[in-house]
């Protein structure tokens, strides 16, 4: 049972990360914590569904859509939530991103109304068998998406100069705009990244739990924030780390401690890092933190 | 033209019957005002939504009809709503308001089990009869005389389900997954379910539990598998047991299910697709029902619905209306604001005596601790469709 164990944690923990990574880039460039990430990963998810519904697209086309609306969705929020309000007063963009959430959640439920719809299964049912543990093609789809993503995402931040520019707001925003970085781009860019990775993640999720719903998008904020807490504000490969580490811990203790228990533990993990050591796991990025 | 004596004769018959109906024998004398207020209580949104927007939905067609035919004792049924967002405290919140602001005679709902706990000690300082369409943990109509429920309670409705799903697969040992959060779906998981299975002489290998929110069962299911589970128990509402039994289709655990009445939405074969198939499903009342009146109500229903076919708590709802109906114009209800408090009772010492009431949902009775002892079905899901098995 505990290799099997081991791969539902590693689904679980992809998915997490898959969000985490959103979240951090954002916070990383920014020090804020954008409220409305856990709305853009639902919108993403019915965007691929509706694709797939009304547009005829297969799998690929539903998550690169997602990928585009949610891109576009990053760009909105920028100019809606983020660059209008005052950057003197700390708390301002937050409320403004809880606003946001608050907005598209309730958008959502009047558009589509409250009930849960299911994802179509655009990816034939096969189980693989490889001892004792069984996988299926959904899984192996799944799983193949979130790694090639967060290897290419890591490759983008690390050798390329957009992703040097965004390492050196995270840096240091008066610092990098003296160096000639573009501050205002850079924060647009990291926008449209985080969004179109969480319209991904949204669809991907859809496929994975074969259902979805207006409200989806709390529950994945949450683990998203304690993923991204748990690796280190704005550290991507930190987040990536952390969501399939909270993933395993989690199913591992629904497996073998109890089921209602698995939110306990994660947040108790959450408590003692904090505690602990408050610049998570991997340590932080931001330099404000440091 | 000559009329023979068979139709002369069934003619006579159904109407006799129908004046003997509780229906026909309803004495509609002229009300006091200018609306009869009825109150309703339907989660909109939340884990409950698709059963309130049935709920809510079929309350208004039956309302329509009523209103359509001159009300009742002349005066329009004015149905008050609020949604109450599938939460305990804003169900007794909405409870208060209807009986204290807004001054309704009685009260549709509220949907499951958890709100109808929350609300029911506090009926005797309300004194005003709530009836809830869907709910049916059992022992809840106990705490107050002015709680009702038009639905027979998951021990009896699963009873005849569990016999008839051990009888056909033949299974030794089993898993009960069921939410520990939900009251109805605990109550079935944790004591409606296991006395069941080993009335039947099933062994129960392990229960297992998750938390209403969850939407990863992979744990659970690979341990069922583990344990060499032959079939699962479900204690669990439609979303969550769709997406066990997809879980289990992802994990090779080929066993069937039996699920209680708030697993069995047509929600349910939406989301889980063919992984349902072959599940057994109690209900308080079966939609695919061939009956005029179940076709005719559906219809309607569904219209309202968008295409989407209610869960059984939409018929249920309905029926409500109508015994509200029978109750209002038997009893003597003034309808005048000075008589509000003995209309409201009035109403209650009626509904207490329901007896063979017709409703789409079947024919309700209400037994001694105010539970509608009516009809229910077995349903199985063959072809992503329910169909009553029930002999």
């Amino acid at each position: 049972m505990i290799y099997q164990q081991l791969i539902n944690g590693l689904m679980l923990g992809a998915s997490y990360s898959l969000v985490a990574i959103g979240y951090t880039l954002i916070f990383g460039v920014l020090n804020l914590l954008y409220f409305a990430h856990g709305e853009v990963f639902m919108v993403g998810a019915f965007v691929g569904l509706y694709l797939v519904i009304y547009a005829g697209v297969d799998i690929y086309g539903a998550l690169l859509g997602a990928m585009i609306a949610c891109g576009a969705l990053g760009i909105v929020a920028v100019f809606v939530a983020v660059r209008p309000v005052s950057k003197d007063r700390p708390l301002a963009p937050l409320i403004s991103t809880i606003g946001l959430t608050i907005v598209l959640q309730n958008l959502a439920v009047y558009l589509i109304g409250g009930r849960q719809l299911a994802f179509p299964e655009t990816i034939k049912q096969q189980l693989y068998h490889f001892g004792p543990v069984t996988i299926s093609s959904v899984q192996i789809f799944i799983l193949a998406v979130a790694v090639t993503l967060m290897v290419l995402l890591w490759l983008f931040i690390e050798r390329s100069k957009t992703g040097r520019a965004i390492r050196a707001t995270a840096e240091n925003h008066e610092t990098a705009a003296l160096l000639g970085v573009d501050v205002n781009r850079v924060v647009l860019i990291t926008f449209v990244i985080g969004s179109g990775i969480a319209g991904i993640a949204g669809v991907l999720d859809g496929l994975k739990n074969s259902s979805i719903s207006p409200f989806m998008g709390l529950g994945a904020a949450v683990k998203g924030l304690i993923v991204m807490l748990l690796g280190g504000l704005g550290n991507v490969p930190g987040a990536m780390v952390a969501g399939l580490m909270l993933g395993m811990i989690e199913i591992l203790s629904a497996a073998y401690i109890g089921t209602t228990e698995r939110d306990f533990f994660s947040f108790l993990i959450l408590i003692l890092i904090l505690l602990y050591k408050p610049t998570g796991l991997f340590g932080t990025r931001t330099i404000d933190q440091r | 033209m000559r009329l023979s004596w068979n139709f002369i004769a069934s003619t006579a018959i159904v109407a006799v019957a129908f004046a003997l109906s509780p229906i026909g024998s309803a004495d509609a004398a002229k009300l006091d005002g200018r609306t009869v207020k009825i109150g309703c209580l339907a989660p909109l949104t939340g884990k409950g939504t698709e059963w309130g927007q049935a709920g809510k939905a079929s309350m208004e067609i039956a309302v329509e009809e009523i209103n359509a035919k001159g009300g009742i004792g002349g005066l329009p049924i004015e149905l008050i709503c609020y949604d109450y967002q599938t939460l305990e405290a804003e169900a007794l919140k909405s409870v208060s308001r209807l009986v204290e602001r807004d001054k309704v005679l009685a009260i549709s709902g509220p949907c499951f089990s958890g709100p109808f706990e929350t609300i029911a000690p506090q009926l005797e300082r309300l004194k005003t009869v709530i009836n809830s369409y869907c709910s049916s943990k059992p022992g809840l109509s106990a705490m107050s005389p002015w709680a009702f429920r038009n639905t027979l309670t998951s021990d009896k409705q699963l009873k005849p389900v569990v016999a008839a799903w051990v009888k056909e697969y033949k299974m030794k040992k089993v898993v009960i997954i069921y939410d520990a959060e939900d009251a109805v779906s605990k109550s079935e998981g944790a004591s409606v379910l296991p006395p069941l299975f080993k009335e039947n002489g099933i062994e129960v290998l392990d229960s297992l539990t998750y938390r209403t929110k969850d939407t990863d069962y992979s744990a659970q299911v690979t341990k069922a598998k583990s344990l060499g589970a032959e079939g699962i128990g479900l204690g669990s509402c439609y979303q969550n047991a769709a997406a066990i039994a997809k879980e289990m289709q992802k994990q090779g655990l080929n066993v069937p299910i039996v699920g209680g009445a708030c697993a069995s939405a047509p929600g349910y074969i939406d989301i889980a697709g063919k992984a349902a198939e072959g599940t057994y499903m109690s209900t308080a009342a079966w939609i695919d029902d061939p009956r005029p009146e179940v076709q005719a109500y559906l219809k309607k229903v569904v219209v309202k619905l968008n295409g989407a076919k209610p869960p059984y708590g939409g018929p249920r709802a309905y029926d409500i209306i109508y015994s509200y109906k029978y109750c209002f114009e038997k009893s003597g209800v003034t309808n005048k604001p000075a008589d509000l408090d003995s209309d409201r009772d009035k109403i209650r010492v009626c509904l207490g005596g329901l007896k063979n009431f017709p409703g789409v949902a079947g024919e309700i009775t209400m037994n001694e601790v105010r539970d509608g002892a009516g009809s229910s079905a077995i349903l199985k899901v063959i072809d992503g469709k329910y169909v009553n098995v029930a002999k």
